[in-house]
């Protein structure tokens, strides 16, 4: 059996048994929450990085194919995610995990002594992620991540001085509430950017493979190229070979990428977190919480193995 | 139902798989080559704008033009494989790159389009 499900099967029975929650019951699910959290911020960073390196080597590719100048300016303006968009994307990240840091820390029986650093730290998280949303002029429009990010921090902010002011009441209860939908739209947004990113790195691996075969295919019996290409020698012949290879091996790779892994055992953990906030706090509610964090460590495994990867594609691009 | 963004983005991204795959068959710096060349860059440029814009889908405009989209593109699987039908391929792919050209107006990142280096 694996250790996930005997951690999953400790708590429930421990807490089946108690019959109640301790305070002592929230502490492993919240790091456990974290930990996945970081992993899927990890693959998202990951991701994002990737696809501007294939978008900038896609740019290099096609001016040299032209024999046009390649400019800085060129250079920079191929990058389909600039470093300040990127950092509004990983912030609004940070913050969710923190936000559902809270949420679990607020559940607990202790919570105004519990809640109060975590809200805190969710505090300086926000103020990072509004700190980073003017400076970008990354994905524009109004379901941008950008615009989504903005109204998100505002009402993790409001429920974090709540929390901070141990107002744990039903004015932080419609906080916690007030908070589900736009979390959800950010999760949604920020998926989206990586299926287009990934998109993006998938075209560019297309014509970065078909640039592969170009000029070997000139090389073949029947082949009429303009202008034609001279002969290649043996040992041109075997590194254009080597390189196509290379070329299909990337290929492979980008193949294999789960570009949105993790995001949506991230959105359902967050979810459950909103509802054990808002419950009466029964035993039952408690295990379905455990439950849903569990599978986002169990899907969060499965991205630092896709995360491995990626780097594996990136050292061999 | 109108097509979502990332569902725009992914056609064009078939598309482009499509044209160089038919690029590998082709002899590099002949007329088609050429013509097929240009047409994958600009997909590819225009792909790379509307990756950059979160913009809406429900218009009516939007809706029209991504139908027929689908439609052109339709039309190619039927001829990209043919050798034969090489002249009706090109055809029906620059009428789809002028479609997104369209979308990419509609849209209104057009402003901001410098043009594909490839021209």
């Amino acid at each position: 059996m694996k250790l996930l499900d005997l951690t999953l099967i400790t708590l429930l029975t421990s807490t089946m048994i108690s019959g109640c929650v301790t305070p002592a019951s929230y502490t492993e699910p919240i790091a456990r929450y974290q930990k996945a959290s970081t992993v899927v911020i990890e693959n998202a960073r990951a991701q994002y990085t990737l696809a501007n390196k294939r978008a900038r080597d896609a740019q290099i590719d096609e001016l040299a194919k032209n024999n046009k100048r390649i400019t800085f300016t060129e250079l920079e303006n191929s990058v389909l995610i600039s470093p300040e968009a990127l950092r509004v994307r990983l912030e609004a990240l940070n913050v969710l995990t923190k936000h559902g840091e809270l949420l679990l820390a607020l559940s607990s029986s202790d919570a105004a002594d519990k809640a109060k650093t975590y809200a805190g730290s969710l505090n300086e998280s926000i103020k990072s992620l509004q700190d980073a949303i003017p400076k970008s002029a990354g994905v524009t429009g109004s379901r941008s991540t950008e615009s989504l990010a903005g109204p998100f921090a505002e009402l993790a902010g409001k429920l974090a001085s709540l929390a901070i002011t141990h107002k744990i009441n039903k004015e932080l209860e419609q906080a916690i509430t007030d908070s589900d939908q736009s979390v959800d739209a950010l999760i949604d947004s920020i998926e989206m950017d990586m299926r287009n990113l990934y998109a993006a790195q998938r075209s560019a691996g297309v014509v970065s493979r078909r640039y592969a075969v170009t000029t070997y295919n000139c090389q073949t019996i029947d082949a009429s190229c303009k202008p034609p290409v001279a002969r290649y020698s043996s040992t041109e012949r075997n590194k254009a070979i080597s390189e196509i290879k290379a070329s299909e091996d990337q290929w492979d790779n980008i193949n294999i990428m789960s570009p949105t892994a993790g995001f949506d055992a991230m959105r359902d953990a967050h979810k459950e977190l909103v509802k054990y906030a808002t419950s009466s706090k029964k035993p039952q509610d408690f295990s379905e919480l455990i439950e849903a964090i569990e599978v986002f460590v169990t899907r969060a495994t499965m991205v630092a193995d896709s995360i491995k990867s990626i780097r594996t594609a990136q050292e061999q691009i | 139902m109108p097509i979502s963004r990332s569902e725009l983005i992914n056609l064009i991204g078939d598309v482009i798989f499509k044209i160089n795959s038919r690029l590998t068959d082709l002899d590099q710096g002949q007329p088609d080559w050429v013509t097929l060349d240009d047409l994958s860059d600009d997909l590819v440029h225009y792909q790379k704008k509307l990756i950059k814009v979160a913009f809406e889908t429900g218009s009516e405009d939007f809706i029209k033009l991504t139908n027929a989209l689908e439609q052109t593109n339709k039309k190619i699987d039927t001829t990209i494989n043919d050798v034969t039908k090489t002249a009706e391929t090109i055809n029906n792919i620059a009428k789809f790159v002028g479609t997104v050209e369209k979308i990419v107006k509609l849209v209104g990142v057009f402003a901001l389009l410098l043009q594909p280096t490839g021209r």
